[in-house]
C-alpha cells in the first residue's frame, strides 16, 4: 500500500502520533521509458514529509534492498492450500537464503545533505554526499551513471483514503480512539463496498460531510457493532457507495528518494534476470546512537554475546531500529492489519496463513457487496444477501472460500503491459504479497502488479481481486481495471456513480525523472 | 544555545495555546499539562494538570484515556486508593496495558512487592517495550541483583530511539542512582553525564547531581545543584536537601532557614489535602527538629496510606526515637518481610 497508516507506531492517522519521517508510504518499480545507455529501472521510495517536504529527520536511516533473478516458473493447475505453502517454501529461500541483497542506505546530516551508499550491486560499491531536492547524477565506480533525487514532491498517491477507511468501518479515521482501547480499530462491523443500512457510525452523512476527511469526533458511547440486515439503499433504490472517488490526497506533498539505475548496475546477467524486486525500510537512529559521550556499556563489554542480531547486522545497522517497511501496497495495511509486529518487509513468509484468513475476512464482507452490484466475485460467500462480519482462527478453515481470490489470473485490461508479445504470464494474488516485494518485470511497463507505476490506480486495482476474473462484463474479461470504469458505474444502481478512487493524480506526473510532480 | 528540555517546553507551549476539542481534546491537553510538570518539575505545573484534569472528567467521565491520566497523577500525589478506582472506573482500562501497569505501581508504592511484580511481569508477557523493562530492572535492584537489572536496563535502553531522548537520560539516571547506593561514584557521574548529553536542560539530572555531590561530600556543588532547583521547580525537598547539605557545611543559619521554608512548603501541601510529602514531613521533624512526636504523627499518616518498606522505615526511626523500641522492631520486621520475596523471584 500506500502505507499511508501504518504501523501503528507511527501511525500519523491516530490524533495525537506526530507525522513521523518513519511512516513509509509507497514504493514505486517500474522499467524505465528512457532506453537510451540501455535498460534502466526506477526505483521511488516516498515517506511522511517530517519535518516538512524537502526538509528530512536527519534522525533517519532509509534502505531500499534489491534483488534480481529470472522470472519463476509458477506452478499452475489446481491449487491446494499446501501446494502454496510448498510454494512459499521454495521462493522463502530467495530472501531468506540470500541474507544479503543488495542494498541503497540514505542518511541525511543537518545541513539537509544526503549521504547516499550503494552496496551489494555487481555495478559496485559506492558511495556519494549530494544535495537534496536537486536532479542528480552519481557515477557508479563501474561507469554506470545512477540518477538520483531526494527531496520533496507531490504525494503520489491518489486515493480515497476515507472511503477505504469507511469500507473496513476503521474507527480511527472517523474518530478519536482512546489509546486505552487498541482493539477498538477495525470495527466489528462487515467489510462492505456499499453502506450497510443502519451503520450509523461509518455511513455517510450529509449533515456532517467532513466527518474522516479531516474531521474527527470523539468516539460515541454505545454499542460499537451492527445488527441489521440488509445494505442501504435510496428512495431510487440505488446503494450508497462507501466511496466518493476523490482525492483526499490532494495538495499534499511527500518526502521521495528516486533513483534510476541501470539494469547492469543491479544484475550481471540482465538478460536472465528479468524480475528486479525491491523493498524498503525505514530506520529510526536509537537513543543510545545519538549520545556522543562514550557509553557506560559495562553490560555489553561484559557481555558481548548478548548483543542481539550482531550475526546478522553490521555496526550502522546496529545503531538504528527498524520501524516500517513498504513492499506492495496494500500488504500491510490491507493485509497485515497494521500491526507493529507484522512488519516483517520481505520476510513475511510466516503471514502466510494469516493472509489466508484476512483474505477470508475481507471477502466475507466485499464479496456480497460485489454480488449485490450485479458483478462476480471471486470470494465464495454462499450468496449471502448482505455482507457478514466473519473471522477464521484456522487457515484451513478460510481457503476454500478465498482458493479462486488466491490463485486465479488478474486480467489486465489490455495487452499494453506487455510491449514484446513475450509469453509472460500473468500474476495470481498467492505470489503479490508474499514475499512483499514490488517485483518489477524488466519485459513489462511495470504497471502493477507488475512492478508499479505512479500513474497505476493500484487501490482501485486491489479492490479487483475480489471480482471473478473468469467472468465478463460486456463481452469483456473482467480485469485489473475494472472497478475504474466509469461506463460500469453509470449503469450500476449506485450512488455516487463513480469509480472508487480519482483515476488520475491531482498533478501530472512528469515524463522524465525523477516522475513524480514537483511539490505543492 | 536552546536546551533540549527548553526546546520541547517550547513546542508544548505552542501546542497548548492550541484549541483542543472534545474528550480526546480534552486528554491531549492534559497529558501536554502533565508533560509540561514533568519537564519543569514545578509544585504548581503539577496541580495545574490535576485540576484540569478534574475539570475534563466533569464533562467526559467516560473517556478511559482521562481516567487513566488521572490515575498516573493520584499516583504522583500518593492517592493510591483514587489511583485504583479511576482505573477501574470504566471497562477495559485496568486490562490495558497500560492499566495493567500503572495498578502494579500502585502496588509497589503501598508494599505489595509481590503483587508489583507480578503485575509487571503480565504486563512484560504482553509488551516488552522500555517502560516495563525499566520496572523489571527497579525490582532486580531491590532485591539486590544489580547483574540481571544491567541486562535489562541495557535492554530497555536498546528499545528507546533518538525520538525518545529524555527516556533515555532518565533511564541513564536510574542506572545513576543505583550507581551513588553502591558507592561507584564516578560511574554515576558518566551515566550523568550522558544523561546531559542526552536531554539537556532536564531538571531531574540536576536533582540527580545534587544527590550525587552530596553522597561524595562535595557541599559547594550540592549546594549550587539545590540552590538552582528551588528557584525552578519550587519544591520544598530541595529547600530540605539544600539546608541538610548547609548543615553540613556549618552553616546554620541558612539551614534554618532552608528547612523552615521546606517546611512552611509541606505544611503548604498538606492543607490543600495533598499527602505525598507526609513522609518528607516526618523526616524533616524528626532529623531537622528533633521532635519525634510530631514526627511520628506524620509518619503514621503515611503508614495509613501505604506500608511501604520506605514509609515502614521512617516510622520506626521515629519509634526508636520516641523510645518505642519494640513497637519499631516489629514495624522494621515488617519491612524486611516485604522486602524478602524480590530475594526469592527473579525475572531472568
Amino acid at each position: 500500500m500506500a502505507d499511508h497508516n501504518d504501523p501503528n507506531a507511527v501511525n500519523s492517522i491516530f490524533s495525537d502520533i506526530d507525522e513521523s519521517a518513519a511512516d513509509v508510504y509507497d514504493l514505486f518499480g517500474f522499467p524505465s521509458d528512457d532506453r537510451s545507455d540501455g535498460e534502466k529501472v526506477v526505483i521511488a521510495l516516498t515517506f511522511a514529509p517530517a519535518p516538512e517536504a524537502g526538509t528530512f529527520d536527519h534522525d533517519m536511516m532509509y534502505r531500499i534492498l534489491v534483488t534480481a533473478h529470472e522470472r519463476p516458473v509458477r506452478p499452475e493447475g489446481d491449487f491446494s492450500l499446501d501446494a502454496w505453502l510448498e510454494y512459499l517454501d521454495a521462493v522463502k529461500d530467495r530472501y531468506l537464503g540470500d541474507r544479503s541483497p543488495a542494498e541503497i542506505r540514505v542518511t541525511t546530516d543537518d545541513q539537509n545533505r544526503v549521504h547516499v551508499r550503494f552496496e551489494g550491486f555487481p555495478g559496485g560499491d559506492f558511495s556519494a554526499v549530494v544535495a537534496a531536492n536537486e536532479v542528480l547524477t552519481l557515477d557508479g565506480p563501474k561507469g554506470h551513471s545512477i540518477k538520483g533525487f531526494f527531496g520533496g514532491r507531490d504525494d503520489a498517491f491518489f486515493n480515497d483514503l476515507p472511503g477505504f477507511f469507511r469500507s473496513i468501518n476503521y474507527a480511527p479515521q472517523f474518530y478519536n480512539v482512546p489509546h486505552t482501547m487498541p482493539e477498538l480499530r477495525e470495527l466489528p462491523i462487515p467489510k462492505t463496498l456499499i453502506e450497510l443500512e443502519g451503520n450509523h457510525l461509518f455511513n455517510f452523512d450529509p449533515a456532517n460531510p467532513m466527518l474522516g476527511r479531516g474531521l474527527k469526533e470523539d468516539l460515541p458511547p454505545g454499542p460499537l457493532t451492527w445488527d441489521g440486515d440488509s445494505f442501504l439503499k435510496d428512495e431510487n433504490g440505488n446503494f450508497r457507495f462507501v466511496y466518493s472517488g476523490e482525492d483526499a490526497q490532494s495538495g499534499r506533498n511527500i518526502n521521495a528518494l528516486v533513483f534510476e539505475l541501470p539494469i547492469s548496475f543491479v544484475t550481471d546477467d540482465p538478460d536472465e534476470d528479468r524480475i528486479v524486486n525491491t523493498w524498503a525500510e525505514s530506520w529510526v537512529l536509537k537513543a543510545s546512537s545519538k549520545v556522543e559521550t562514550v557509553p557506560d556499556d559495562r553490560f555489553w563489554l561484559e557481555h558481548p554475546s548478548a548483543l542481539i542480531d550482531s550475526l546478522t547486522q553490521d555496526d550502522e545497522l546496529k545503531r538504528y531500529k527498524l520501524v516500517d517497511t513498504v513492499g506492495q501496497p496494500f500488504a500491510d495495511a490491507g493485509l497485515s492489519e497494521r500491526e507493529d509486529s507484522r512488519q516483517l518487509g520481505a520476510n513475511n513468509f510466516w503471514l502466510a496463513p494469516h493472509f489466508v484468513k484476512r483474505l477470508g475476512h475481507l471477502g466475507w464482507g466485499f464479496g456480497p457487496s460485489i454480488s449485490a452490484l450485479g458483478l462476480q466475485t471471486s470470494f465464495d460467500h454462499d450468496d449471502s444477501p448482505v455482507s457478514v462480519h466473519k473471522t477464521y482462527a484456522l487457515a484451513l478453515q478460510a481457503f476454500p472460500r478465498v482458493k479462486k481470490t488466491l490463485f486465479q489470473r488478474l486480467n489486465m485490461p489490455d495487452d499494453s503491459w506487455n510491449p514484446k508479445g513475450l509469453d509472460i504470464p500473468l500474476r495470481r494474488p498467492f505470489e503479490i504479497f508474499v514475499p512483499n516485494v514490488c517485483a518489477i518485470d524488466m519485459d513489462t511497463t511495470g504497471t502493477w502488479p507488475f512492478g508499479r507505476r505512479p500513474e497505476d490506480q493500484v487501490a482501485t486495482r486491489f479492490l479487483s481481486l475480489f471480482l471473478d476474473m473468469e467472468a465478463e462484463l460486456n463481452g469483456k474479461p473482467y480485469n485489473v481495471d475494472t472497478l475504474a470504469d466509469q461506463a460500469m458505474w453509470d449503469a450500476a444502481p449506485i450512488t455516487p456513480k463513480t469509480p472508487p478512487n480519482p483515476l488520475r493524480n491531482d498533478k501530472e506526473f512528469l515524463d522524465d525523472f525523477p516522475y513524480l510532480a514537483e511539490p505543492w | 544555545m536552546t536546551t533540549a528540555c527548553a526546546a520541547d517546553l517550547s513546542r508544548l507551549e505552542e501546542e497548548l495555546g492550541r484549541e483542543l476539542p472534545g474528550a480526546a481534546g480534552a486528554t491531549r491537553r492534559a497529558s501536554l499539562l502533565y508533560r509540561r510538570a514533568c519537564l519543569t518539575g514545578r509544585v504548581e505545573a503539577y496541580r495545574e494538570a490535576d485540576r484540569m484534569l478534574d475539570d475534563a472528567l466533569d464533562v467526559h467521565d467516560g473517556w478511559p484515556d482521562l481516567r487513566l491520566l488521572k490515575a498516573t497523577l493520584d499516583l504522583h500525589f500518593h492517592r493510591f486508593g483514587e489511583a485504583r478506582r479511576n482505573v477501574a472506573a470504566l471497562p477495559g482500562v485496568a486490562e490495558s496495558p497500560e492499566g495493567r501497569l500503572l495498578l502494579a505501581d500502585v502496588d509497589l508504592h503501598t508494599g505489595n512487592v509481590l503483587a508489583a511484580w507480578a503485575g509487571f511481569e503480565a504486563a512484560a508477557s504482553a509488551n516488552t517495550g522500555p517502560d516495563v523493562l525499566v520496572r523489571l530492572a527497579g525490582m532486580e535492584e531491590a532485591a539486590g541483583r544489580d547483574e540481571a537489572a544491567e541486562r535489562l536496563y541495557a535492554r530497555a535502553e536498546e528499545e528507546l530511539t533518538a525520538k525518545q531522548m529524555r527516556s533515555f537520560a532518565w533511564l541513564q539516571l536510574q542506572r545513576g542512582a543505583r550507581a551513588v547506593a553502591t558507592g561507584d561514584f564516578a560511574r554515576a557521574e558518566r551515566l550523568y553525564d550522558r544523561a546531559d548529553a542526552a536531554y539537556s536542560g532536564y531538571w531531574l539530572v540536576l536533582a540527580h547531581r545534587g544527590a550525587l555531590a552530596t553522597a561524595r561530600g562535595d557541599l559547594p556543588a550540592a549546594t549550587r545543584a539545590y540552590e538552582e532547583l528551588c528557584g525552578s521547580t519550587g519544591r520544598p525537598e530541595f529547600e530540605h536537601h539544600l539546608g541538610d547539605v548547609c548543615l553540613r557545611a556549618g552553616d546554620v543559619e541558612r539551614a534554618r532557614a532552608c528547612h523552615d521554608r521546606a517546611l512552611a512548603g509541606y505544611r503548604a501541601s498538606v492543607e490543600l489535602g495533598e499527602v505525598h510529602e507526609l513522609n518528607r514531613l516526618a523526616v524533616l521533624y524528626l532529623e531537622v527538629r528533633g521532635d519525634a512526636t510530631t514526627a511520628l504523627g506524620w509518619a503514621f499518616a503515611d503508614l495509613e496510606l501505604r506500608r511501604s518498606p520506605l514509609s515502614l522505615r521512617t516510622a520506626a526511626r521515629c519509634l526508636d526515637a520516641a523510645g518505642r523500641r519494640a513497637e519499631a522492631e516489629r514495624l522494621r520486621d515488617e519491612a524486611d518481610v516485604l522486602s524478602a520475596p524480590l530475594a526469592a523471584a527473579s525475572t531472568s
